[in-house]
């Protein structure tokens, strides 16, 4: 006992506990003696110094420490915790390429097709896309769905959404209610003063919403125009700032057709904006063939640069062809390679792909046939030659037959009734008052013809109250707006023409048709309110909760219907142009209102606006123009609609123009049946002739017949060859299936923010690095916690708040202990409890401060997972895995986690998808696993986990040169955009310079020329960005490996 | 009337005991291969039988709380602490939890076991202990009891968690709790320690029938043995977590019988954590003495009387059982909170007096922590503790013991609690030291060095020249 003890440490050692190995802390030099054990106290960062037996600590060899290779032959393992603290940071940090960061966090239902344009936006070069969706598939969902993915990637803040005035207050309602954005609707002057103040000082969760036609600039401007109205300047400032860096982080233009018009001013301001945005959506459904030149129109805008031109647009279309030939050869099995490879050279031909190195790739890889051996590497290679698609992130079209959640029938019904003498008598005078007038005054005009004939087929006592009274002609704009649109006249046409004198006409009327009807009668006998009182009467009985739209063109109509239903104890509510609340609001009212049962709506419910809480609308008088019957019906037939059926019902008078229309054209095109796709422009025309022929000729009703008829086989040949065009083109344009899939399988495992992933951030980062914080949960079964920070956090988290503008967020800078619910959906309503999410103040704080720290990781765990909990697929047993990290930086920086695992015992690898789900289940629900020292077999540990290296190691090189190769090629895809706006803007203003110096205008001159050497410097800067960017970095990082029990 | 209902309870047919099933077995069971061939180790056995002579030593430390009612224990090794399942006859929680008491069989053998021919029971080993009257059988009495324990504790470690441990020396430890004390009762304390080290003897003991041979071998060295208040083992999940703060904390532990209450700071001088106590005392103001403070206010004319081993009956409950209103129950338990709350202002006068100038607690609000098995009563939780909360009192959430391995315990991991603080190993425990040995705290205007996270590297950190702050 009289020996010394000899100390294995001395003071400054760098040790760590044996079975804690992921902590390491220093010898302080203070120790103790007893029971003849040695125990030294050791301090680890950040925690009050411990004391350890001499038997459990090693001292830190750098090298063996940091080789999990060693660390199996010393049988170290690192804990749960060590793979769970590095793998949730790289997840949350927002750069994960195969992650969706919008994925489930929005109030959203979960349709995959809705990711595709998120995806598809992620990687498009030109920032910008065009979603031509069709009707009813929620398009402002998924441009909402990529502002969430941008401000969780790249904490953007600045979004501006233009639509049309009467869709301001649904943006805004759906941008709060889905998405957790507070727009606020503005006006040029407001928007103007929005745009002066710096992007760094706009808050997080705001947004911006304009009409069109609000800040559009005047017809006269012209840039530098000094003039004070908001309009002005506001184009002024676009127009200035077009020449610096975009200063809107994304524009999102709803309804973008009424763009198409390259001339029109709505299509000036497009082109304004994008030049002054970083990133620009389109919406529009706008049907995608090679002769539609509004498709042409609108990418124009997106993408400036490759649609410069419409020859550019069918040649990138042209050289689109052999690539999706060779696309559709790889996926099928019975295709050689070399047929393959031959149809990628004629690809290659093309002058636009000439230079792709990726292609250039693919051909070499054919020369070897073992590269196509399997399915897999075929669907992998056919992945490949959609990312060379030139069209493949412009557009992102998806048709109502794709997706399989759409599944309602449309049941239409109609009822035609049979008029009473005094109502056959006023209609047929008004029909023939209206012809007879239209020869006489030599009236070409349809829209003025068309209109009193429509009243009347709308509801004869309405229409001649209205007459009578004089009321609704000047204030009914909207509705002629709408009527004009459906008998085919261009609205931007009819808006800038000097307005119809009606007047004459309804003179006309009342004074030859009038005096000979009686009104009263005309209300106490009403057939066709009869036919409809009973229909509604039914469906309640049948229905007594469910709620019924009813459409009229008319105002005067739907006051009356009001006035009605009333009388029978049917509560209803109007929503027509220019009512004192919003559109929103009606419609809100409507929905929660259990007492209101019809909403009677003009044309404004037919656009932009969500009814799939109804399953019956009324026609209560019927749209000529099938395009806005499916409008009207698109309201309801949509995603999200519950019922398996709608019942469309069409109300009109037995043997009327209505009547002949119905059963002739509409009839015979399904038109109530299937959607029509995006026929407008066609459909206007036919329409229009239509019209024109119905109303001014003095047709008899056969006649009547003959030219409806021979509108509806136009219609239908039309329709069949657009919709050969739009397979052609769809076929022609990126498959965008490997899109899909990806969506398919970050939503199967989980590749997003979730609530789980939150908490273990939070605690882990309070536990480490802010002594005397609280986070405590009352109940673990559910994921509420109080939350106190201690001061010194508390003020660096203020400081955060500050500097990033995300004031108002959060009440855990106040020190006070704060209860706090984690659920990373935005909006959800949490009452007065603080709701975490991916955006809160605090996982942002977080996220920055672990980026700022060198934190080492151990590189070795052993970690168990109960399957019958978290995953059920995979065979129990040992598993052997490694987990990278790979950053590819060049025109974009990518960041992937990639993990491999393998079964020990039977050699199985599993995909990377599987070895993906097992592992993150360990990272979130795994615990310690000591034993694994003793119960593997660490020499065959060793092998396996080699071997999971060695084959992630194989991908790295071959994921390498795909990206390292489609980084040069969208490199000098930009340089040559670059280039092609350069020579766009100097041409324009050369143009300008010589009309300077044509005229002597040598005052301005100077400017112009400071102007050109501006854009010059900007394109040398810009490309020696690029081509700095040229030169690809890749890094292959190990983040760790070791060895999982499922049991 | 309490210890029939318990006799009763345990005398019932035992149901067979559920194998828990390890995680190597089923390994084992579904892949074919073995881990690791061991024999079983023997009931008294302290180490593997095969341990290489290189082979490495780890620490083990026995949390034992020797409660009135219930005995629980946690064992810490490798980094892990393990709730100890000494009641296989149940499931649950109460599989954890082994009632304090000691049967007699027509032979005079003692066990923890309810024997078939039991002819005694002991239930009130815990008592005599305090009480400081103890004989020379019920010492023997509580040798048993414990010897048992440490067995079964032992024995379980060394056969489900074999594959931890198989190829090391193990270095048992052993720590046990003792109530509030104040003045420093070092004769309990060396009356525990006592009784731990000849149990631990006993426990080794391959046939013991009551005799100790005296051998040195089997022997746990004095110093092995920790005896600590149970307050700071009932804190130490908190003390030790990196939730913890400086500074004064009020500990109010409410048992069956009595109420704890405990003034202490949470405090580190020279790196080394100390826990002063301020003040203290042990009052009977336990859950029984709550239902006898009802029954003599109220009236004792109902033959209703709450199940002792059931839940604590709520206040509709004891209502309808005593047939009076809520507010009459509500208005007789003011007089007895009243006590409750003038007792622990009486403790906190004296507590105060003696860091008011240095501790800014007593002024923002002193972090309260209510445990024990009353801290789930209404009267206590709410009513006692909302006075307290209006009176400079902050109640501080204790953090979930996360770390405790105890499958199926199903989120009642703070009864065993105390077992848990005891598995900490003595030095990491902290020291109970006098109220004058409180000094100010390090000042927190500094800030920690991002570089070495405020390590100092020892001198050698670059960025704080070794101070392990910067200004």
């Amino acid at each position: 006992m009289s020996d010394q003890p000899r100390f294995k440490f001395k003071k400054g050692d760098k040790v760590f506990r044996r079975h804690n190995p992921g902590e390491i802390g220093y010898i302080t030099g203070r120790h103790n003696i007893r029971a003849g054990d040695i125990w030294y106290q050791v301090e680890f960062p950040r925690i009050a110094p411990q004391w350890v037996l001499e038997h459990e600590l090693e001292k830190v060899d750098e090298n063996r420490h940091s080789d999990p290779f060693s660390l199996i032959d010393d049988r170290i393992f690192g804990k749960a915790i060590d793979l769970r603290r590095h793998f949730t940071h790289i997840q949350i940090s927002g750069r994960l390429s195969n992650f969706i960061y919008s994925l489930n966090t929005t109030n959203t239902d979960f349709h995959p097709y809705q990711f595709k344009p998120v995806l598809a936006f992620l990687e498009s070069p030109s920032n910008g896309l065009l979603i031509a969706d069709e009707v009813g598939l929620g398009k402002t969902i998924e441009a909402g769905l990529i502002w969430t993915e941008l401000r969780a990637r790249y904490d953007y803040r600045r979004i501006l959404v233009v639509c049309p005035a009467m869709l301001r207050e649904k943006w805004r309602d759906e941008l709060r209610n889905r998405f957790g954005v507070e727009a606020a609707i503005m006006d040029a002057s407001e928007l103007l003063d929005a745009l002066r103040r710096p992007s760094d000082q706009v808050s997080d969760g705001k947004g911006i919403i304009c009409s069109i036609q609000g800040i559009r600039q005047p017809r006269d401007w012209q840039p530098g125009q000094n003039q004070s109205r908001a309009r002005y300047q506001l184009a002024n400032l676009l127009h200035q700032q077009s020449d610096n860096p975009p200063f809107i982080d994304l524009v999102v233009i709803d309804e973008a057709h009424y763009l198409r018009n390259r001339e029109s001013q709505s299509s000036r301001l497009g082109k304004m904006l994008r030049d002054v945005a970083k990133h620009i959506i389109l919406l529009s459904a706008t049907p995608i063939n090679l002769k539609n030149d509004d498709l042409f129109s609108l990418l124009n805008i997106v993408d400036q640069d490759t649609f410069a031109r419409p020859e550019f647009f069918s040649q990138v279309l042209e050289a689109n062809e052999p690539l999706t030939e060779a696309r559709r050869l790889v996926l099928d099995q019975n295709v050689t390679p070399d047929k393959i490879r031959k149809c990628l050279k004629i690809a290659a031909r093309h002058n636009y792909l000439g230079s792709s190195q990726q292609l250039q790739n693919l051909i070499a890889e054919f020369k070897k046939p073992e590269n196509v051996a399997d399915t897999a590497d075929r669907v992998r290679i056919a992945d490949r030659i959609d990312q060379i698609n030139l069209l493949r992130h412009a557009v992102n079209r998806t048709r109502r037959s794709e997706v399989n959640e759409l599944n309602v029938v449309r049941t239409p019904q109609e009822l035609f009734v049979d008029l009473d003498d005094n109502e056959r008598n006023f209609y047929d005078g008004v029909t023939d008052a209206i012809k007879f007038y239209a020869k006489e005054q030599d009236i070409s005009e349809g829209f003025l013809l068309a209109n009193p004939q429509r009243q009347v087929s709308s509801c004869m006592y309405a229409a001649a109250k209205a007459w009578r009274d004089k009321k609704y002609q000047d204030n009914d704009y909207i509705s002629k707006e709408m009527i004009n649109e459906d008998i085919g006249i261009d609205i931007d046409a009819f808006r800038n023409a000097p307005p119809i004198d009606d007047k004459p006409l309804i003179e006309h009327l009342v004074t030859k048709v009038l005096p000979s009807v009686d009104l009263e009668k005309l209300r106490a006998h009403d057939s066709k309110f009869n036919g409809f009182h009973k229909i509604i009467r039914k469906y309640f009985e049948q229905y007594p909760n469910k709620k019924i739209v009813v459409f009229s063109y008319f105002r005067a109509t739907l006051d009356y219907l009001h006035e009605r239903l009333a009388e029978k104890n049917v509560v209803s509510l109007v929503l027509v142009g220019g009512m004192k609340e919003s559109k929103q609001d009606v419609i809100d009212q409507f929905r929660t209102d259990r007492s209101i049962k019809i909403l009677l709506s003009s044309e404004v419910a037919s656009e932009g606006v969500d009814l799939q809480f109804c399953s019956m609308i009324v026609n209560y008088d019927l749209p000529w123009n099938p395009m806005k019957i499916e409008q009207r019906i698109g309201r309801l037939d949509r995603i999200g609609q519950k019922s398996e059926t709608i019942i469309i019902w069409n109300l009109g008078y037995e043997n009327s123009i209505d009547q002949r229309i119905y059963e002739r054209l509409f009839v015979r095109l399904e038109i109530f049946e299937r959607a029509l796709g995006g026929m407008e422009a066609i459909l206007g025309e036919k329409i229009k002739e239509l019209t024109d022929n119905l109303i001014k000729h003095d047709l008899s009703p056969e006649q009547e017949k003959q030219r409806i008829e021979q509108t509806a086989t136009a219609i239908a040949n039309n329709r069949n060859q657009e919709e050969k065009l739009e397979k052609e083109a769809s076929n022609l344009i990126a498959h965008h299936g490997y899109i899909l899939n990806k969506v398919q399988k970050a939503y199967d495992l989980q590749k997003r923010i979730t609530e789980d992933d939150l908490v273990v951030y939070v605690r882990e980062y309070l536990n480490k690095h802010s002594p005397g914080h609280e986070f405590y949960q009352p109940d673990n079964k559910k994921l509420h916690f109080h939350i106190r920070l201690p001061a010194k956090t508390s003020v660096e988290l203020a400081e955060y708040v500050d500097k990033k503008k995300l004031g108002g967020k959060t009440q855990l800078t106040t020190g006070d202990r704060v209860h706090c619910k984690f659920i990373n959906k935005t909006n959800t309503p949490t009452g007065n409890i603080e709701r975490i999410d991916q955006f809160h103040p605090l996982i942002r704080f977080i996220r920055e401060e672990i980026s700022k720290s060198e934190d080492d990781f151990f590189p070795l765990v052993a970690i168990r997972l109960n399957q019958e909990i978290h995953i059920k697929k995979h065979i129990l047993g040992q598993y052997a895995f490694s987990i990278k990290k790979w950053d590819f930086n060049g025109l974009r920086e990518e960041r992937d986690i990639q993990i491999r695992a393998v079964h020990i015992e039977n050699n199985f690898f599993l995909s990377a998808e599987d070895s993906y789900e097992l592992l993150n289940a360990a990272r979130l629900y795994g615990s310690d696993w000591t034993e694994a020292k003793n119960e593997t077999d660490l020499q065959l540990l060793k092998d396996k986990i080699w071997n999971c290296i060695e084959r992630l190691k194989s991908e790295f090189e071959y994921e390498r040169n795909i990206k390292a190769t489609r980084n040069e090629d969208h490199v000098n895809f930009q340089i040559q955009s670059a280039k092609k706006y350069m020579d766009r803007q100097l041409n324009s203003l050369q143009q300008v310079l010589e009309n300077y110096r044509s005229r002597n205008e040598t005052r301005m001159i100077p400017a112009t020329l400071g102007r050109i050497e501006k854009i010059e410097t900007r394109f040398n800067v810009q490309i020696a960005y690029l081509e700095k960017k040229k030169e690809f970095h890749a890094e292959d990082q190990q983040i760790c490996c070791g060895v999982l029990l499922l049991e | 009337m309490f210890w029939k209902y318990i006799k009763k309870r345990l005398q019932k047919k035992k149901s067979q005991p559920v194998e828990k099933q390890t995680a190597a077995r089923k390994y084992e069971q579904d892949t074919g291969r073995v881990t690791h061939k061991e024999t079983q180790p023997q009931i008294w056995e302290t180490q593997f039988g095969n341990v290489p002579e290189n082979a490495k030593s780890t620490p083990v430390i026995i949390g034992l709380d020797f409660g009135t009612a219930f005995t629980k224990v946690v064992i810490s090794g490798a980094g892990q602490k393990y709730g100890v399942p000494l009641n296989n006859n149940k499931q649950g929680t109460e599989k954890y939890l082994l009632p304090t008491c000691l049967y007699e069989d027509s032979k005079g053998n003692y066990s923890i076991e309810n024997p078939l021919d039991c002819q005694r029971f002991h239930t009130d080993l815990k008592m005599q202990l305090l009480d400081n009257t103890l004989d020379s059988s019920e010492k023997n009495r509580i040798i048993h009891y414990m010897a048992q324990v440490l067995q079964r504790s032992r024995h379980w470690l060394m056969t489900e968690k074999q594959n931890v441990f198989h190829s090391e020396r193990l270095l048992w430890y052993v720590n046990i709790g003792l109530p509030t004390e104040i003045d420093g009762d070092n004769k309990l304390k060396n009356t525990y320690k006592e009784l731990v080290g000849e149990a631990w003897y006993s426990s080794t003991e391959p046939h013991f029938k009551g005799e100790f041979p005296n051998d040195s071998e089997r022997k746990l060295h004095p110093e092995r043995i920790g005896v600590f208040p149970e307050f700071v083992a009932q804190v130490q999940g908190y003390i030790s977590s990196p939730q913890r703060k400086h500074g004064v904390h009020f500990l109010v532990d409410v048992g069956a019988a009595t109420l704890d209450a405990t003034f202490f700071m949470v405090h580190r001088h020279e790196g080394e954590n100390k826990h002063p106590i301020l003040d203290g005392s042990v009052k009977k103001y336990g859950t029984t003495y709550l239902v006898r403070h009802r029954y003599k206010e109220l009236g004792n004319q109902n033959s209703w009387r709450p199940n002792p081993l059931g839940k604590f009956p709520t206040n509709n409950e004891f209502a309808t059982g005593l047939s009076v209103t809520l507010e009459e129950i509500k208005s007789c338990d003011k007089k007895f909170r009243k006590q409750i709350i003038d007792h622990i202002n009486l403790r906190r006068r004296n507590a105060k007096r003696k860091t008011a100038d240095i501790q800014p607690e007593w002024n923002e609000g002193v972090p309260m922590i209510l445990c024990g098995g009353g801290a789930r009563v209404n009267f206590y939780r709410e009513e006692v503790v909302n006075i307290l909360t209006e009176q400079k009192f902050d109640k501080l959430n204790l953090p979930n013991l996360d770390k405790l391995l105890a499958p199926n315990i199903d989120g009642n991991h703070d009864r065993l609690s105390v077992a848990y603080g005891l598995s900490f190993d003595a030095y990491n425990l902290g020291e109970i030291s006098r109220p004058d040995e409180i000094v100010p705290q390090e000042s927190t205007s500094k800030e920690t060095c991002s570089k070495c996270n405020g390590t100092g590297l020892y001198g050698n950190c670059p960025r704080c020249g070794g101070s392990g702050f910067v200004q």
